[in-house]
């Protein structure tokens, strides 16, 4: 370890029953090495999932622990660090007010984050510890997060993620849910098979990929798993239990009483709600593959925001990987809206394009780049719903996603490119733009700008261009495109919509088409 | 468990403090380590009524009539305990009258009785009675409107029966607490090197009509209670007393009084008189054939000019391994123990002291539950807190006559910004151990010390205590997950070598020794060594029990307590139990298993009483170096081999000598002279 760069981080959950802290020590952002772990357990998704709202009490008691937490950052002198809440603060009707506690009374800015971005810091984890897996480059796997307010769901498929779909159906919340059910029937789980089945089998039609060959699951509750058949562990981080083995002490443990479970199982009472939910939902998940059993991993939402920590602090370049996952994702997602692929890639070359020989105007960074790509990729989509008015639709299509990574904010930027990539300009007050902030609102007008001229370079989906040059100074933009067909339609619509870029960059773009086969 | 299988605690407590009393008694111990002895004695009986008798006199209040193991109720208990403190109590005045005074005439300590005064000396007295004493006493007497006062636990006190100088006036009662600031022995101006000592109640007595002018004394006599000062329900006691409390109408007396001491020529009346007031049984009142309270013999032991009737001096040595070095960079490089009062504590207090100064140390978190009155390891703190270290400190306020001295320091060490937590609900915090966080380079390094006894450099010096300095990281990781518990911060996760009660504790004891039982069912060599102050949990000497039936062999060193009865046929035919009572307090918890050849080697903060393994927060941690487990070796060895301290318990409970081995062999004198000897 370059001991010269070393430095310490730390990362901080507010999750739905417990609120964790992790202190590391690293010197680059491919490993780091855990100084302390804490666990404070305090069920905030019990209020949440079921009132609505977290209680006075428990946000002072939150308060509490973060100061006590805080005291830690302030022993190790560490001032790189997040703080994070997930879904029982995302849902609590008076999150705003929460955050807004917390920041007075320990001065720290929790972030609560998307599911979106919960499920892609996990992949961060994933990404770490199994492409070193054999065969995982070349099969698919299924992941499943078993977290108390929510489950996540993803299809890695030769080492891209193609499939990921958040679904409020944690343990802690099914039984909130049907914890009705419990008292009054006296056969719970057969109950709660039923119900959890029938919620699981209509997921997967979305899925892709009908063989997958291993069944992964990670998260708060998968402990269950182990608790009942002792798995077998096959890596560091990685322990295995066949699916026969899991059967049979899952058939087992269904005609038990939750007080034989507790003693049998050593589970605590606070815990012993979570028990059934748990296992009835990763049995679901696994009759769904053709996996030989389950490994249980250790990946983390933690792990995952410290290994995002690390890059930001020692390698920004590094995120691409994720970005790659986001963007494979996006593409299957437009793929079941149809979209044509080959436009797609050409307006994303040359955003790219442009994007890249005038950074020093736009100031953008990697981040915004993404969103410039996922426009690109998703940008057409509606079109699957009606010609007409399609950047509207596309629009609303982009809204709805459950993109992996993408916090919510970021979502609505990469709407409103689709929404006004083709002519309509937008203002302060125009739809999407009257919910963003001032920030999020130029790089919107920036990204829209750059789509806009790319979209019409391929105006007529016919990849007239073989390639473009971008050249910028201060008094001149020109874009040299060569061709060997008639561009007379690009070059219409090209005019049309530079417009809208001088408007933001303040130069107005100029065509020039070089033919390439006869001289000019 | 069958009663017969176990000895109820308090009695085994009583041949406890037996043994200490047989070293006052013992002529080969110096004249002056004998009144030490016998003044330990008597501290320690008070304390026991205090607590123990309290408690158990809470328990008969409450109507709580459980059994303890033994097959005793509290009511079976305490009148048991009375039969044998009586007789203890006889012994001890015995033992003063007929051998230590006479002693002490022979090294030219008188006490005198009045007959003995010379006018000369009356002079002396009255003049210092005047000036000294009387303005400080206060009479009360007690009539219909003043009722009889409440008397301090454990002070002395005069107690008067006199009436008016009128002719039909009726007798009536006065008593007069005598101030604990006071000397109870009285100097009188020496005379050829002679002390001649003079009791004050006696000067008291004297001069006892100046106090009640106008009023003729009938008697007057002094006298001494012990009350129960067990303010909090004892965690020992199974909760279910709680509850039996609460339930009950009848309330708890407060501080009610458990033991009432007279002289034995005291007058009929009084003893009537006080048993009433003080609503006390008959059986609880001890007749002394001497001056109440014999503690006050101790400073005696600090008059100058006696070191050829005490124990040849010894001051801790420091250790050879940390001479002119920086702590860190040796314990970076080794793990060290730490044997006091033979090594010296100065280590411990240099640990804190340099992180405090160290610009690398981050942070350092202590537990601490019993510190002496002007303890350098606070001021190391604070001084760590002024330098900008973080410094968490858990402060055991429940530590039993602690209290309110805990809180005097807790707040300074607030004051000085450091961050005290005290202490977790219902668990008391018993552990002790400190960990450092250090900067080394760009990374962080932790030093973690553990100990069988507490940060307090006095008793360092008298307790038998070993300590444990470790840079280990697994020490290192599980100690930060320790104070995060104990701050509050986290639940506990898994620990990697430290082991933590109430939590872990019983557990892993219960598996070393079923290790041991699976081992000797294999026909395969099993052996338990053992080294402890009290072993009082039924479960644990259960368990004893059947690996002795499985053929484990089990030497169990224990100092105080021990519930367990050896050497009964079928039962516990393997097991044998020693304690060493000498010069120093045996105190360090050794643990040793044979573990199939692979020996694992223990030390702990905590004796096997159920409410160490299961109420109290504890750290039970291996020692690994092939070298340190070496001294253990040799320590535990040699108290096996002690023949000179150490006694043999028997079925039935009571103790003999040590008469095995040719030569005699003390393990307290061996390490003395070893460490001498490698100081040299």
């Amino acid at each position: 370890m370059n001991k010269k760069n070393n430095a310490l981080f730390s990362v901080i959950t507010i999750g739905s029953h417990s609120i964790k802290m992790i202190i590391a020590e690293a010197s680059d952002e491919k490993d780091f090495k855990v100084i302390e772990k804490t666990n404070y357990p305090i069920n905030l998704g019990r209020e949440s999932f079921s009132k609505g709202v977290i209680s006075v009490p428990m946000v002072l008691e939150i308060c509490s622990i973060l100061n006590k937490l805080k005291k830690l950052l302030t022993e190790y002198h560490i001032s790189n660090y997040d703080v994070i809440a997930t879904s029982a603060i995302r849902e609590a009707k008076n999150r705003l007010f929460i955050i807004d506690k917390i920041m007075i009374t320990t001065g720290l800015h929790v972030r609560i984050l998307t599911n979106a971005e919960e499920r892609y810091l996990t992949f961060k984890s994933i990404r770490k510890n199994y492409f070193l897996l054999e065969d995982f480059a070349t099969t698919s796997s299924l992941f499943l997060d078993l977290g108390s307010g929510s489950i996540s769901v993803s299809i890695y498929s030769k080492n891209k993620l193609t499939f990921s779909q958040n679904l409020n159906m944690g343990s802690l919340r099914l039984y909130e849910e049907t914890s009705e059910l419990e008292e009054q029937s006296t056969s719970y789980p057969l109950l709660l098979e039923e119900f959890t089945s029938s919620n699981i089998d209509r997921i997967i039609d979305f899925g892709p990929h009908k063989r997958i060959l291993r069944f992964f699951i990670f998260g708060n509750n998968a402990h269950f798993v182990a608790s009942i058949c002792k798995p077998e562990r096959i890596y560091p981080k990685l322990s295995y239990v066949s699916r026969d083995v899991f059967l049979e002490h899952y058939e087992k443990v269904k005609y038990m009483s939750t007080v034989e479970i507790m003693k049998k199982y050593h589970i605590d009472e606070e815990d012993i709600d979570l028990f059934f939910p748990s296992l009835i939902i990763v049995k679901g998940f696994l009759d769904l593959t053709i996996s030989s059993g389950i490994y249980l991993t250790e990946v983390s939402l933690r792990e995952g925001l410290m290994y995002s920590l690390l890059e930001r602090k020692f390698n920004p370049e590094a995120q691409k990987a994720d970005f790659d996952d986001i963007l494979s994702s996006a593409r299957h997602i437009a793929k079941r809206f149809k979209y044509d692929k080959e436009h797609s890639r050409e307006v994303e070359k040359f955003s790219l394009d442009i994007f890249e020989s005038i950074k020093d105007v736009h100031e953008l960074g990697s981040r915004e780049k993404l969103l410039l790509q996922l426009a690109c990729i998703l940008h057409d989509t509606g079109k699957f719903l009606s010609y007409e008015k399609h950047y509207k639709y596309s629009a609303d299509i982009i809204q709805a996603l459950d993109l992996v990574g993408i916090s919510e904010n970021d979502l609505k930027i990469v709407s409103a490119c689709a929404k006004y990539h083709s002519h309509i300009t937008p203002d302060d007050n125009s739809y999407l733009f009257d919910k963003m902030n001032e920030n999020d609102k130029i790089i919107s007008a920036k990204l829209i700008a750059i789509i806009r001229i790319a979209d019409a370079l391929d105006r007529s989906h016919k990849r007239k261009f073989e390639n473009i040059e971008v050249e910028y100074t201060k008094k001149e933009f020109k874009i040299t495109a060569y061709s060997s067909e008639d561009t007379t339609l690009e070059e219409w619509v090209f005019s049309k919509k530079a417009t809208f870029f001088a408007e933001v960059f303040g130069v107005m773009p100029e065509l020039i088409i070089k033919g390439l086969l006869n001289y000019e | 468990m069958n009663n017969e299988l176990y000895i109820n605690r308090e009695l085994s407590w009583l041949e406890f403090n037996k043994r200490v009393l047989d070293e006052a008694e013992n002529k080969e111990n110096p004249l002056m380590e004998r009144i030490k002895f016998l003044s330990i004695f008597c501290s320690n009986f008070d304390e026991f009524f205090n607590v123990r008798v309290g408690s158990l006199r809470d328990m008969v209040n409450a109507g709580y009539i459980k059994e303890d193991p033994a097959g005793l109720n509290p009511k079976h208990q305490l009148k048991a305990i009375s039969i044998k403190a009586q007789e203890l109590s006889s012994e001890l005045y015995r033992l003063y009258r007929s051998e230590i005074l006479p002693e002490l005439e022979k090294n030219n300590i008188h006490f005198l009785s009045l007959a003995d005064l010379t006018e000369e000396d009356k002079k002396y007295l009255h003049k210092y009675f005047n000036e000294m004493v009387f303005p400080i006493l206060t009479p009360h007497a007690v009539d219909c409107s003043r009722p009889f006062p409440h008397l301090q636990d454990k002070t002395l006190n005069m107690g008067v029966f006199l009436k008016k100088d009128t002719p039909d006036a009726e007798r009536f009662f006065a008593t007069v607490q005598i101030p604990s600031i006071l000397p109870r022995m009285v100097f009188l101006p020496a005379k050829n090197k002679v002390y001649r000592i003079f009791m004050l109640e006696d000067l008291i007595s004297m001069h006892i009509k100046n106090l009640f002018l106008g009023h003729i004394v009938i008697s007057v006599n002094s006298y001494r209670i012990i009350r129960n000062a067990d303010l909090t329900i004892e965690e020992e006691e199974a909760e279910d007393l709680l509850r039996e409390i609460e339930n009950s109408i009848k309330q708890r007396k407060w501080g009610q009084a458990v033991k009432l001491e007279v002289r034995n020529n005291a007058e009929e009346d009084l003893c009537s008189y006080l048993t009433k007031e003080l609503d006390i049984h008959q059986r609880d009142v001890y007749y002394q054939n001497g001056p109440l309270n014999l503690s006050f013999l101790m400073d005696l032991y600090n008059l100058p000019g006696f070191d050829s009737i005490k124990d040849p001096k010894f001051i801790p040595l420091n250790k050879e391994i940390f001479k002119g070095r920086n702590i860190f960079s040796v314990i970076k490089e080794q793990d060290v123990l730490l044997h006091h009062p033979y090594d010296s504590f100065n280590p411990v207090l240099d640990f804190i002291n340099q992180a405090a100064k160290d610009p690398k140390v981050l942070a350092i978190k202590q537990t601490l539950y019993r510190v002496s009155g002007n303890s350098p390891v606070i001021k190391s703190l604070i001084n760590a807190a002024e330098n900008g270290k973080q410094v968490t400190v858990l402060v055991e306020l429940k530590a039993r006559f602690d209290e309110e001295k805990n809180i005097i320091w807790a707040r300074r060490l607030e004051k000085a910004g450091c961050h005290v937590i005290y202490g977790l609900v219902g668990l008391k915090t018993h552990s002790k151990i400190t960990l450092i966080l250090r900067k080394e380079g760009n990374s962080i390094k932790r030093y973690v010390h553990l100990s069988t006894g507490n940060y307090n450099d006095i008793t360092a010096k008298l307790y038998t205590d070993i300590g444990l300095f470790t840079s280990n990281e697994r020490f290192g990781q599980d100690a930060s997950k320790i104070f995060n518990m104990l701050s509050g911060y986290s639940e506990i996760e898994n620990l990697e070598k430290i082991i933590l009660a109430p939590m872990f504790f019983r557990k892993a004891i219960e598996k070393l020794i079923f290790r041991e039982m699976e081992n000797a069912k294999k026909g395969k060599k099993a052996e338990i060594i053992i080294k402890i102050n009290s072993l009082v949990d039924p479960g644990i000497i259960e368990l004893l029990y059947q690996a002795s039936q499985k053929g484990v062999q089990i030497y169990l060193i224990v100092r105080g307590v021990c519930s367990l009865k050896p050497g009964i046929p079928d039962i516990s035919d393997n097991i044998k139990v020693k304690s060493i009572v000498g010069r120093f307090l045996e105190h360090s918890r050794i643990f040793w298993f044979y573990n199939d050849g692979d020996e694992k080697y223990f030390l702990s903060s905590a004796d096997l009483m159920t409410r160490n393994l299961d109420r109290r927060v504890e750290t039970f941690f291996p020692v690994l170096e092939k070298e340190l487990k070496k001294e253990l070796w040799e320590i535990l060895q040699g108290n096996i081999k002690d023949n000179v301290k150490g006694k043999i318990m028997l079925s039935d409970g009571t103790y003999v000598k040590d008469n095995s081995g040719s030569e005699k062999f003390s393990i307290q004198n061996y390490l003395m002279d070893k460490k001498k000897k490698e100081l040299k």
